[in-house]
């Protein structure tokens, strides 16, 4: 059984890799834009236009969760977000909108980008301190370089 | 119009520590202290049973494991009652935070002043207060203990935002 889905996974990463191009295997450049898909209303503020520091805490394996958006249309993105994010949860959760931030702010923080693909496109922000007052300090200075952006 | 500024520190006469005694007599003072607050205008002072009701509604809505989708944790229910102790004692002076819980389940309070002017607190289930803030590009955070009173460190950090 174990073959079979070791096999199986090769098979799919191959088709994913030739389906969406050498480009996404790559590492993460520092210009390419991360989203953080919003899954809940309190980690944003439709008052100040502003993304809350909640949505970048990490969860406790410390893999925090986002996808590489570049060279996709608004209607891609979201599509992401619903398909892999909001329709995989295992309680059925809204998509309220997304938390766009720039790689190099993740790099400049410490942190790193483990990029998967698995989902396509999919990448873990890892690295993270042990001491949760330093996550958190990490988790204001990527929302304060986020640009939220809410479901249409 | 000259607008009056109470200073958030805690020796101002808006911030006055209570349920510190236990006799007939401290009860009666606490009660006094609590309607004279109540009596202040709601521009001045915190407005706590909204607060305590933004902490009941987060209670209600992350009382079960991955309510975010992402494998966060329940809320933690001694975390909670922490919260609750925090927000009864915070200075009346200071404005309403902005409530979420954590993904390992603490309770968060969040006050935002401006694009890189935040201060944030988790409330940990045994007496520990974690704290960051950002404060233009100069950035602090540490642990504190929460016994009686707020820490010191969480009132000079919550003075710097709102009067810088």
């Amino acid at each position: 059984m174990m073959k079979f889905l070791k096999r199986f996974w090769i098979i799919l990463i191959d088709y994913f890799t030739s389906k969406f191009g050498n480009a996404l295997i790559k590492a993460v450049s520092k210009d390419e834009f991360l989203a953080r898909y919003l899954t809940s209303s309190r980690w944003f503020s439709r008052e100040n236009n502003r993304v809350k520091h909640h949505a970048f805490m990490p969860p406790s394996n410390m893999k925090l969760s986002v996808f590489r958006i570049d060279n996709l249309t608004e209607s891609q993105i979201w599509k992401i977000g619903q398909k892999r994010v909001a329709n995989r949860m295992r309680t059925r959760r809204n998509l309220y909108g997304r938390a766009d931030v720039k790689a190099l702010n993740v790099f400049e923080t410490g942190l790193e980008i483990h990029h998967d693909n698995i989902p396509p496109r999919h990448a873990d922000i890892v690295n993270w301190p042990d001491e949760k007052s330093e996550r958190k300090e990490i988790a204001l200075e990527l929302a304060a370089n986020a640009s939220l952006k809410l479901r249409p | 119009m000259t607008a009056a500024c109470i200073p958030i520190s805690y020796n101002n006469p808006f911030f006055l520590p209570t349920g510190r005694g236990v006799s007939e007599t401290a009860g009666k003072l606490d009660e006094i202290v609590e309607k004279m607050l109540r009596d202040c205008s709601p521009s001045v002072i915190l407005d706590k049973d909204t607060l305590l009701q933004e902490i009941n509604e987060v209670f209600e809505e992350c009382s079960v494991d991955n309510w975010d989708g992402y494998d966060a944790k329940a809320i933690d229910y001694d975390s909670y009652i922490e919260a609750i102790r925090f927000a009864r004692s915070l200075p009346t002076t200071i404005p309403l935070p902005e409530i979420a819980v954590d993904p390992d389940g603490e309770v968060s309070f969040e006050w935002y002043q401006g694009p890189r002017r935040v201060f944030t607190i988790s409330i940990g289930s045994r007496n520990k207060i974690i704290y960051a803030g950002l404060f233009g590009f100069n950035k602090v955070n540490g642990t504190e203990c929460f016994y009686d009173e707020i820490p010191k460190t969480i009132l000079d950090n919550l003075d710097r935002l709102f009067h810088f």
